[in-house]
C-alpha cells in the first residue's frame, strides 16, 4: 500500500512529462493541464490504496481515459471552430497547415540568439509536430515504451490492449517518426536543411 | 547503432529537452495540482508536508547531479518570471473569464450543438 | 562547515522549488476559505457563497480573477457576470476551455460579423425549445473512433 509521501514522489517525478503527452494529444495547453489534473485526483482518490509500483500503468490508464473524455466533449468545439472560420475568424488549427520550420519558436526568441540554440528548438519543435502527428494508439504506446520506460506488459494493461499490439504500434510508431525525420534531412548529428539532403 | 535504435534516441533526447522548456506557469499549475492530489489521497498530509517537499526534491538532485548548476539557474529564472507573470497578468484587458462572462454573449452560446446547427442552416 | 554545506543545500532547495514554494508556503490566493476572502470578493462572488469551498483550488484562482477583473466593468457587464456565474462554476474544465477559446476568436472577428452571431443567437433563443432541442439532436458526430483506435 503506497503513503502519501510515494504517491507525491510519483507525481512530482512523471507529471510534466504526463503534460506534455497529453498536450501532443489534445494540443490545447490549457485543456492539457485540466486532464492532467484530473487524472492526479483520480488517481489520489480511487486508487491511492493499490501499491506504488502499480502507480505509473493506473496513472497512464486514467490519463488516457480523462483524454477520451476530452475528444467526446472537442465535437462540439470543432464544428463551431469551422463555422467561425468561415466566418472569418482565426482558429488555432490554422497552424497545422503550416510547416513547422516557418512557425516554430522563432518568432518569439531573441534575434540574437544563437545559431546552435535555435537550431536545437527547431529540432525539438519538428520532432513534437512529428509526435503529435501519430496515430494516438502508436503516440501512446511510444510513448509509454520509450519515454516512460514502462514495460511491455505495463503499457499494455495500460492501454487494455494485447502484448502483441503494443509492439506492433511501437514499430509503427518508429517507422513514421524516422521516415518524418528523415524528410526533414536529420541524421545523428542533428538537423539540416530541409530538402537539402535528400 | 541501427536506424530505429537512433531514431528512438533522438526523439527521446527531443522529449526530455521539451520537458526543461517548460513554461513557469504550468510547472507551478502541475505542483499545486500535485499538492492536492496527495492531500485528497490522506488528510493528515499536511502535518508531514514540508519535510516531504524537503526529502523529494533531495531525490530529485540526487538524480541529477549532473543538472544541479543548470537547474539553479532555472530556479533563479523562475523566480523572475514569477515576478513579471504578474506584472504582466494585471494589464491584460478583455481577455479574463470576467469579460467573457460579461459580454453579451452567453457561454452556453459557445457550447449549445443546437446553435451550432442553426448557424450552419442560415450561415451564408 | 557542516553547516555552511547544509544551508547552502537548503538555498538550492529553495531555488529549485521555487514554483512549489511560491504556492505552498506563501498560501497564496488558491486555498482560501470563503471567510477568508475580502469584503469586495464576496460581494462579486456572492452568487458562489455556498459551493466556494468545494470548489477546486486552481477554480478558485480563476473566480479571483474575476473579481478582480470586476471593477473594470461597466454596470450592464457586472450585471452579465452576476447572473452567469453560478453555471459558470458548474461547467467541466472542458466546457469552460472551450468556451475560452470560442470567445477570444469571437473577439478577433470584425465587428459586424460579431453583430450577426449575435442576432444570430438571439433569433436562436427565440424559437421554441423543442425547435433548438431538435437542432442539437441534429449535429453530427465529427469524431469517430477513429480519432482513438486506428
Amino acid at each position: 500500500m503506497a503513503t502519501a509521501q510515494e504517491l507525491s514522489n510519483f507525481l512530482a517525478e512523471v507529471e510534466r512529462r504526463a503534460y506534455r503527452q497529453t498536450a501532443y494529444a489534445v494540443r490545447d495547453e490549457h485543456a492539457a493541464l485540466d486532464i492532467v489534473q484530473d487524472a492526479m485526483l483520480k488517481l489520489a482518490e480511487k486508487y491511492g490504496a493499490r501499491p506504488a509500483a502499480e502507480f505509473p500503468m493506473l496513472f497512464q490508464r486514467i490519463l488516457q481515459n480523462t483524454m477520451r473524455d476530452f475528444w467526446r466533449r472537442q465535437k462540439v468545439r470543432n464544428l463551431w471552430t469551422s463555422l467561425l472560420s468561415s466566418f472569418g475568424g482565426h482558429s488555432a488549427e490554422d497552424d497545422d497547415e503550416h510547416d513547422p520550420l516557418d512557425t516554430m519558436e522563432t518568432g518569439q526568441r531573441s534575434e540574437d540568439e544563437p545559431e546552435a540554440q535555435l537550431e536545437r528548438s527547431q529540432t525539438i519543435a519538428i520532432i513534437e509536430r512529428a509526435i503529435e502527428k501519430l496515430p494516438a494508439r502508436q503516440r501512446e504506446a511510444f510513448l509509454m515504451r520509450y519515454w516512460e520506460d514502462m514495460d511491455v506488459a505495463e503499457t499494455a494493461a495500460a492501454m487494455g490492449c494485447s502484448e502483441g499490439s503494443v509492439k506492433t504500434h511501437c514499430s509503427r510508431a518508429v517507422h513514421a517518426l524516422a521516415a518524418t525525420l528523415q524528410n526533414y534531412g536529420f541524421n545523428q548529428q542533428g538537423l539540416k536543411k530541409p530538402g537539402a539532403g535528400s | 547503432m541501427n536506424q530505429q535504435e537512433s531514431t528512438v534516441k533522438l526523439v527521446v533526447q527531443a522529449l526530455d529537452a521539451s520537458v526543461e522548456d517548460l513554461d513557469d506557469e504550468v510547472i507551478r499549475r502541475l505542483a499545486t495540482a500535485r499538492e492536492h492530489a496527495v492531500s485528497a489521497m490522506q488528510p493528515q498530509w499536511q502535518a508531514a508536508g514540508h519535510a516531504g517537499v524537503f526529502r523529494n526534491l533531495g531525490n530529485y538532485v540526487v538524480h541529477h547531479r549532473m543538472m544541479t548548476s543548470a537547474a539553479l539557474l532555472l530556479g533563479a529564472l523562475v523566480f523572475g518570471f514569477i515576478v513579471t507573470q504578474h506584472v504582466i497578468g494585471q494589464h491584460q484587458l478583455e481577455q479574463g473569464d470576467a469579460f467573457l462572462l460579461g459580454s453579451e454573449l452567453p457561454p452556453e452560446a459557445y457550447l449549445d450543438k443546437g446553435f451550432d446547427t442553426w448557424l450552419q442552416q442560415n450561415a451564408r | 562547515m557542516a553547516a555552511t554545506k547544509r544551508a547552502l543545500g537548503l538555498l538550492l532547495l529553495v531555488l529549485l522549488s521555487g514554483p512549489a514554494w511560491a504556492e505552498g508556503e506563501g498560501g497564496k490566493s488558491v486555498m482560501l476559505k470563503w471567510s477568508q476572502l475580502t469584503e469586495d470578493q464576496r460581494k462579486v462572488l456572492n452568487p458562489l457563497s455556498k459551493e466556494w469551498d468545494t470548489l477546486r483550488p486552481w477554480q478558485r484562482e480563476k473566480m479571483l480573477d474575476i473579481a478582480r477583473d470586476y471593477p473594470k466593468m461597466n454596470l450592464q457587464q457586472q450585471a452579465r457576470v452576476q447572473q452567469r456565474l453560478n453555471d459558470w462554476s458548474r461547467m467541466t474544465p472542458f466546457e469552460r476551455e472551450n468556451a475560452r477559446k470560442k470567445y477570444q476568436q469571437f473577439q478577433s472577428l470584425p465587428p459586424e460579423k460579431q453583430e450577426e452571431l449575435r442576432k444570430k443567437w438571439r433569433e436562436y433563443q427565440s424559437l421554441p425549445e423543442a425547435q433548438r432541442e431538435g437542432l442539437r439532436r441534429e449535429q453530427p458526430d465529427l469524431y469517430d473512433a477513429n480519432e482513438l483506435d486506428n
